[in-house]
């Protein structure tokens, strides 16, 4: 059995309205509404970090949860935006919340990265006890506000969220996950060392509405459940 | 009804208007088919058509135009 115990997040003070973004990409914050339905997001301060978001969120989850870091027996932290090669942001993090000794394992993947460590945790937490899982990014600086960056600059903010998973006790069991890869497509939406992150916006809506979908229905079919009587969908994509 | 008017009578109920392309003109380019109607697109394509799409060809540039929509059926019929 896998629990989550608690979640929590950490959003940038900075809030940047769609009238400050559009100007910079050439269009109007009316069509970047109807666009993307994005409102609003948060960018970084200059002396935030990847790292330092993702403590913040670890701080309100384990405050959320009642546990300190000592019982924490594993660290997950999943970040396509890091700043290094590495270490990973799971290092510095580990470091700031007084985890030495305990596994800090960094998966650099953006998007589904953290669902991929709430399903890595969710196994993981009967070996190891409670998985402190961490998803944090900072897209603000790897995409350019600038119009012939505008299909990418118009969608990304800033934030970190967190959540621990117990194999004992938490408000929702992890009942299952399903995990796929298709890396015949790994170069829709890539982030190269020295360049602004790279999308082809289209295939990478045509292959999330075709897969997203099915690994919905797989998930439910392999644990008799029926879409009508779920009562939350949460995308994370 | 050849398979150009039938692939133009789905763009057409996609986009809700009487849109008439020309067989190479850029879909795309020309904002008659957009990213988010993309993937309906497709499945409709797969329903009209009695095709499966395999996730291998879900690549937007064999969909740009109603002339490589016409050529992609035919290499899948």
């Amino acid at each position: 059995m896998a629990y989550l115990r608690a979640l929590g997040c950490y959003l940038p003070a900075r809030v940047v309205e769609n009238s400050e973004v559009a100007p910079l990409v050439g269009v109007d914050a009316e069509w970047l509404l109807r666009a993307t339905g994005i409102e609003q997001r948060r960018f970084a301060a200059a002396e935030e970090s990847v790292a330092s978001l993702g403590v913040r969120a670890a701080q309100d989850c384990l405050r959320s949860a009642g546990l300190s870091a000592y019982d924490v027996g594993m660290l997950i932290v999943a970040s396509g935006s890091s700043e290094l090669r590495f270490p990973g942001p799971a290092s510095a993090i580990s470091a700031a919340m007084g985890m030495a000794g305990t596994p800090a394992i960094d998966l650099p993947m953006a998007s589904a990265g953290s669902l991929f460590g709430l399903a890595l945790g969710a196994r993981l937490c009967r070996d190891y006890g409670n998985v402190l899982v961490v998803g944090s990014e900072i897209m603000s600086r790897v995409v350019r506000f600038e119009p012939a960056f505008r299909d990418t600059a118009i969608l990304f903010g800033d934030g970190a969220g967190a959540c621990v998973v117990s194999a004992d006790s938490g408000f929702a069991r992890v009942v299952d996950s399903v995990l796929c890869t298709d890396g015949g497509f790994r170069e829709a939406i890539r982030l190269d060392l020295k360049a602004p992150l790279d999308m082809d916006g289209r295939t990478v809506i045509l292959q999330a509405a075709r897969k997203l979908p099915r690994a919905i229905s797989e998930v439910l079919a392999r644990n008799q459940g029926e879409p009508a009587r779920v009562g939350t969908f949460a995308d994370g994509f | 009804m050849d398979k150009q008017t039938k692939i133009i009578e789905i763009l057409r109920r996609l986009a809700g208007k009487p849109i008439d392309p020309a067989p190479d003109e850029s879909l795309f380019e020309s904002g008659l088919l957009d990213s988010f109607a993309l993937a309906d697109f497709v499945s409709a394509l797969e329903t009209e058509f009695a095709i499966r799409v395999p996730d291998s060809d879900l690549r937007p540039r064999l969909f740009d135009s109603v002339a490589r929509i016409e050529a992609y059926i035919e290499s899948r019929s």
